[in-house]
């Protein structure tokens, strides 16, 4: 720790931080707008001035910018003085002479940073009597709307779009007075993190274009600490609402997982709630609309019969499956999904058990200094890890920095004295990944070749992991290579997920994990699962699919699905011919989905927005979602609605329902820890969900009712769903919107840190489960299933936007997605007679696909890439070997 | 009196080509590269040039052979290294670069050859105004001559040292000027300072060291290795070596460049001049380019070297007198260098940005008659919060200079604009 006087307050801070970040930590409020804990300092808006004194004998001090400041042991320190604040003060004044003052139709107005900075100076009062500059607004997309003529030129947006999140095309241009922030012709932003500028900027600039359409004032909205549904790194989000609407969502931070940012699926993909395709009312097939009543009783009558079957889902609460689970019985539970994911899932169910393993958080893989990346495009499955992955990526630049006395936190001369220095990541997959830029090596292979070479490295690392047979055309150099670079590094990371449809590949990344370790490394996995809750599902445990089919060909058992579109994930015809068999097919969903359209009995559930439930995300980390939309008419979650239909008495409540679960479930004993009970009270009340200025409760119906309506109830959460009720920061209380005197903008967030950029004093969320598993050390087998020579094998592509099933449903994320297509190098394409751009059909086990052609030189020969996880398209759950058909002409057509 | 010696001047001549290899080399040139690559340790020239007590010609004065010292050990940093050479003579009234860039282009060269090998750099880079399209041409042919005779390239002179020399034209931009925006600049990058530390010597171009040096600075490297430190510490007045390039411009007879000893004073590069033009009176000058304060007529008598200049409260600058003469408004002189610093305000640092553009219109207003006396009050407001220290580099202090000094010797004349509500000069 570091001591420092600050205006006559001794302090400590800790040390390696600038003045700024240090003042600001113990509450010393110094403005500031280029600063940001994420992006560093750069020391360009000049707002964060204050006196430094050279020691006890200096009475003269001179003027420095805080953000550009290390810190000294006894530094004396001024904010107050009067000279550096009237210069704050003129700074402030100046950065606003082109600003439009348009507060009060600005959707920032009342949670802008330049608001509380401008208030910190105590300026007021305009004497700039000019013209402003004005400039034109660019159409950036579905997502973010340009309001440029608010800019007041802090840099923070091109730093993070380019430097922290690797766009490319989005930039400043121009000079002097007249820069411009946008892109170099109108279009939607490509990066799926633009969605961030939002809460970058420290002003309107950038909007989120969709709330804009819904817009209220951040003190008019309750807001809700939730998870995001839309893959499985599970970002803590704060889901805000209004008259039963889902407003907007915003980061909620959380140090070991998303820290400062989203991705735009996250932001942009949960107006799905309230979509055409939300499931409103229970129906039975080929019928009218079921009453409440009628339908939970057609449900009861179905939970009475024998030879039941429970159909899980990892995108369901642990609690809900763990109602049906319990209900059909563990030997009667399958967990929905495709063999292949099954079975990775085991392994990495597994792998979080052992106490030996260390499975990373995305904070762990920001922190990595050699990453390997095995068969996986992050970019595409879990987004924001991709975006930790891309600053793992600069463990070389820190380096070299740290060499030169550069202090990391000055960013622009870090970034700069390291341009040169190649990144940390070696990336084997099939396709070019956007994380290409930040790799060393990039080998453009196959799974099977991927794999084989995992399995080579681990074998290269320690000669105790088992060998693989040589393969054709792999190099061992290039094994050798990556077994060396992952020796030199202190903190290896190994990188695997769903897309090789192989568990042999988590098998093989395990072991390279294993034989790091023994080589006395502090390495870690981190496994991209597939869904929001699949970690849940598979430490739950239950049945693989195919064993699922067979009684279901036997006979007439009773399906119960829950949440779940098997159409997404299994050969529609053998779906068709399963359902055909059942006795009946009863399934529970919060949308209209394939399967749904199947069912003869359909009972709408809640959605995560308007549950609550835990869900685990890839590392392990149970996480707590609570209720943020109430409706007039809500749909009961799943669990309720089984307990009830079922009447099983030992769930009085969700938590109890939690303790049983923790009880019963071999690896869920800690998630009585997760999230708080609905009885928690602060001093005997409960914690407020909305600001204390929340405004027209009384006149908010008023045009269909006088009588000022009750707030809704909350059975299973502890907060109030209005303003009454403890405010304020309190352990282990997810914080339900971020505010603090002076501090009305997101930027407030470090008021709630122990230390800024750090964990939030009263715990980052979350209960790590697992490493309970003392005997699982040692290798694992891996077998390598080579790809059949010159026959077409057709690889999944899950674009961001599309390739998830519930974002794809939300209107802005639709209107991002491009048509579906095939891509393959140029030589497959002459192979097989394919002109670019050509539409073809691509079949496999019995799917037919018919999709544009692309041509994508950097894949392998005889690998085709399909964009698949469209809504209606067939599923493609693996690689998997197909076939081109030319399209006959048809007279028809 | 004694024939002035113009080290650095002396194979120019008006209106007549550069000397070809062959004649600067018959003068006496490259000899200085022959007796040292290989056979002077790279650092025994770089306290040579200590010694010389060479200080930047760019205008900052600091000791070019310390600015080469802070270049670590290439065995501690192994890669490239490079050499700057800053070209990008944009300051408003200086045109002294361009005299010895078209003038003696191998001189350039062989300046180079010497400060590359004393920093042991690799690569140079001469980063030479847009505009300068003479000097650029003739750079490259010389360079071409030079790389021909084994001066350059691979090897030179079996010396077994390896140099090449780049020529980049900038794109017009006067922040180029600033070290550390040349460097953004030559690397394809907006033209924005960084911030310091860490110093060009440590992380400069594409992060490695980096020394950026003024063409005038280099200039002289070959006349300091040939005729020794002595020689050269004799050349200069005032307690400050060598000679300078100064220049002149406004209403003197003779406007133009000079070489004369580092020293020489305000009134003896006027009569240099040839004194004011019939019917103009010296009202005041801007000793060293647009960025310096104003010297008075009484202060004529001050010597133009670093320290000199600064104990008259100006700054030597790029030592390129701007004259102010009295049938000029002031005012008017002031907001036409304001709007030149307004317009090239790279945009980077936010008072700088918006503050400059502000003054300018405010001079604008006073100057069309239009303004208040609250308006001076204003200027002082915002000079002070551009002032050294508070903005990003030193653009807006520089321009800030100018402005200070004008505020303060001008201010009968900005209160009669304001009283008459006219500009009485036009």
């Amino acid at each position: 720790m570091v001591k420092l006087i600050i205006d006559g307050r001794a302090v400590e801070v800790q040390p390696d931080q600038n003045l700024l970040q240090a003042s600001l930590s113990v509450n010393a409020d110094i403005p500031y707008f280029c600063w940001h804990p994420a992006l560093g300092a750069v020391g360009s808006c000049r707002q964060c001035a204050v006196r430094v004194y050279r020691d006890d004998d200096d009475q003269v001090g001179q003027i420095v910018m805080s953000c550009m400041t290390k810190l000294r042991e006894g530094m004396r320190v001024s904010i107050a003085e009067r000279e550096v604040a009237a210069l704050r003060e003129s700074v402030v004044e100046m950065v606003l002479a082109n600003h439009p003052h348009d507060c009060p139709v600005c959707e920032v107005g009342g949670e802008c940073h330049l608001q509380d900075m401008a208030v910190m100076t105590g300026h007021s009062g305009r004497r700039y009597e000019f013209q402003k500059r004005t400039h034109l607004n660019q159409n950036l997309g579905p997502f973010i709307k340009h309001e440029m003529n608010r800019c007041i030129g802090c840099y923070r947006c091109v730093r993070f779009y380019r430097d922290y999140a690797g766009g490319d095309d989005f930039g400043v241009f121009g000079s002097r007075a007249n820069i411009y922030f946008g892109r170099a012709s109108e279009g939607a932003l490509e990066s799926p993190f633009a969605g961030n500028l939002v809460e970058i900027c420290p002003t309107g600039v950038f909007v989120d274009k969709p709330f804009s359409k819904k817009f209220r004032r951040k003190w008019d909205m309750r807001g809700t600490a939730s998870v995001c549904g839309h893959c499985a790194v599970g970002c803590n989000v704060t889901l805000q609402e209004r008259e039963g609407e889902l407003r907007r969502v915003v980061n909620r931070y959380n140090d070991a997982v998303n820290g400062y940012f989203l991705c735009d699926r996250g932001r942009f993909g949960a107006d799905y709630v309230q979509s055409e395709h939300t499931l409103r009312s229970a129906r039975l097939a080929g019928s009218a609309e079921l009453a409440v009543n009628e339908a939970r009783a057609a449900l009861a009558r179905v939970l009475a019969t024998p030879d039941l079957i429970g159909i899980g889902s990892p995108r369901a609460s642990l609690e809900s499956n763990f109602a049906l689970r319990t209900i059909v019985g563990p030997e009667n539970f399958y967990l929905g999904i495709h063999d292949t994911a099954y079975d990775m899932l085991d392994v990495a169910a597994r792998l979080i058990r052992s106490a030996r393993m260390t499975v990373a958080s995305v904070r762990d893989v920001e922190q990595a200094d050699s990453v390997l990346i095995i068969g996986e495009d992050p970019s595409e499955t879990a987004p924001r890890l991709a975006l930790a992955l891309r600053q793992a990526g600069s463990a070389g630049v820190h380096a070299r920095a740290n060499r030169n006395a550069i202090p990391l936190w000055q960013d622009i001369s870090v970034r700069d004295n390291g341009c040169e220095t190649p990144g940390a990541l070696m990336i084997m997959s099939p396709a070019a990944t956007e994380l290409d830029d930040v790799a060393w090596l990039t080998l453009r292979v196959r799974p099977d070749e991927a794999i084989a070479r995992a399995a080579m490295i681990a074998h290269a690392i320690d000669p105790q992991a088992p060998p693989c047979a040589d393969m054709p055309g792999i190099m061992p150099m290039q094994v050798e290579q990556m077994a060396a670079a992952l020796l030199a590094a202190e903190r290896p990371l190994i990188v695997v997920g769903c897309m090789t449809g192989d568990a042999d590949a988590l098998r093989a990344a395990a072991n390279i994990v294993e034989a790091l370790m023994r080589r006395g490394k502090q390495a870690r996995l981190s496994f991209i699962a597939p869904e929001v809750n699949a970690v849940g599902l598979a430490l739950l445990g239950g049945g693989r699919m195919s064993a699922c089919f067979e009684p279901l060909a036997a006979g007439s058992a009773n399906i119960v699905v829950l949440e779940n579109d098997l159409y997404r994930r299994f050969p529609h015809d053998l779906l068709d011919r399963a359902f055909k068999q059942a006795g009946s097919v009863t399934v529970l969903d919060h949308i209209e989905t394939q399967t749904t359209a199947q069912a003869g009995l359909v009972l709408p559930v809640a959605s995560m927005a308007e549950s609550d439930g835990i869900v685990v995300n890839q590392e392990g980390r149970a996480q707590r979602f609570y209720k943020a939309i109430f409706r007039q008419t809500p749909s009961l979650p799943a669990w309720q609605l089984l307990r009830d239909a079922a009447n099983i008495g030992d769930w009085p409540t969700l938590s109890a329902l939690v303790r049983v679960m923790s009880g019963t479930v071999e690896g869920l004993e800690h998630i009585v820890e997760v999230g708080l009970d609905a009885a928690f009270r602060i001093e005997g009340i409960q914690p407020a969900s909305q600001p204390h200025r929340y405004s027209g409760r009384t006149a908010v119906n008023a045009h269909h009712d006088v009588q000022e309506q009750a707030p809704p109830s909350n059975e299973y959460s502890p907060f109030a769903t209005s303003m009454e009720g403890y405010h304020g920061a309190q352990a282990g209380v997810p914080v339900p919107f971020f505010w603090s005197p002076g501090w009305n903008s997101v930027q407030s967030v470090n008021k709630f840190q122990s230390e800024i950029g750090g964990s939030l004093r009263h715990g980052d969320e979350g209960v790590k489960l697992g490493g309970q598993d003392q005997d699982s050390s040692g290798y694992w087998p891996v077998t390598i299933s080579p790809a059949e020579p010159a026959v077409l094998l057709f690889i999944p592509c899950l674009p961001v936007f599309g390739g998830e099933e519930l974002s794809a449903l939300s209107p802005a994320i639709e209107a991002r997605m491009a048509v579906p297509s095939a891509s393959m190098n140029i030589h497959t394409a002459a192979l097989h007679q394919i002109t670019e751009g050509a539409t073809m059909d691509y079949v496999t086990q019995g799917a037919c696909m018919r999709l544009v052609t692309e041509i994508d030189d950097h894949l392998p020969d005889h690998v085709v890439q399909i964009v698949a996880g469209y809504p209606g398209q067939p599923p493609l759950p693996g690689p998997v070997h197909g076939q081109v058909r030319h399209i006959t002409a048809r007279a028809d057509g | 009196m004694m024939t002035l010696e113009r080290p650095l001047t002396k194979n120019i001549k008006p209106n007549t080509p550069p000397m070809g290899l062959h004649a600067y080399q018959a003068a006496g040139g490259y000899e200085a590269v022959r007796q040292t690559l290989g056979r002077v340790a790279p650092a025994d020239l770089v306290e040579m040039v200590i010694q010389s007590g060479l200080g930047g010609r760019g205008g900052g004065g600091f000791s070019a052979g310390r600015k080469w010292q802070l270049m670590p050990d290439p065995k501690a940093d192994p890669g490239p290294r490079y050499l700057v050479i800053n070209a990008d003579e944009m300051e408003p009234g200086t045109f002294k670069d361009r005299l010895l860039l078209e003038g003696d282009p191998h001189q350039m060269i062989e300046g180079i050859i010497l400060s590359a090998y004393a920093i042991q750099a690799d690569i140079s880079y001469i980063f030479v105004r847009g505009e300068y399209g003479t000097a650029i041409t003739r750079l490259e042919s010389a360079i071409g001559a030079a790389r021909d005779a084994g001066l350059l390239g691979r090897n030179i002179l079996g010396s077994s040292y390896d140099l090449e020399i780049h020529v980049h034209g900038g794109a017009g931009r006067y922040i180029c000027g600033e070290e550390t925006a040349l460097l953004n600049s030559l690397e394809g990058r907006r033209a924005v300072p960084r911030a310091k530390p860490p110093f060009p010597q440590i992380s400069g171009l594409w992060g490695r060291p980096t020394v950026v040096n003024n063409v005038e600075t280099i200039c002289n490297i070959p006349h300091i290795v040939l005729r020794g430190v002595d020689w050269y510490k004799s050349l200069g007045l005032d307690g400050e070596s060598g000679t300078k390039i100064y220049g002149v411009s406004g209403r003197v007879k003779s406007p133009g460049t000079f070489e004369l000893p580092m020293g020489t004073t305000l009134n003896d590069l006027i009569e240099h001049a040839g004194g004011m033009r019939e019917g103009y009176q010296l009202r005041a000058v801007l000793p060293g380019g647009a960025s310096t304060a104003f010297l008075l007529d009484d202060q004529l008598d001050i010597p133009l070297s670093f320290a000199g200049v600064a104990k008259a409260g100006s700054r030597l600058g790029t030592g390129t007198a701007i004259i102010l003469d009295d049938r000029t408004c002031p005012v008017g002189m002031l907001h036409n260098l304001q709007h030149f610093f307004a317009q090239e305000s790279c945009g980077w640092c936010a008072p700088c940005r918006d503050g400059l553009p502000w003054v300018e219109r405010i001079l604008a207003k006073i100057e069309s008659g239009q303004g208040e006396m609250s308006d001076l009050a204003l200027l002082d407001d915002i000079a002070g919060t551009l002032g050294p220290g508070r903005t990003f580099c030193a653009l807006a202090p520089g321009a800030m200079a100018s402005l200070v000094s004008g505020l303060t010797y001008f201010r009968a004349e900005f209160e009669q604009h304001i009283h008459t509500k006219s500009c009485g000069w036009t």
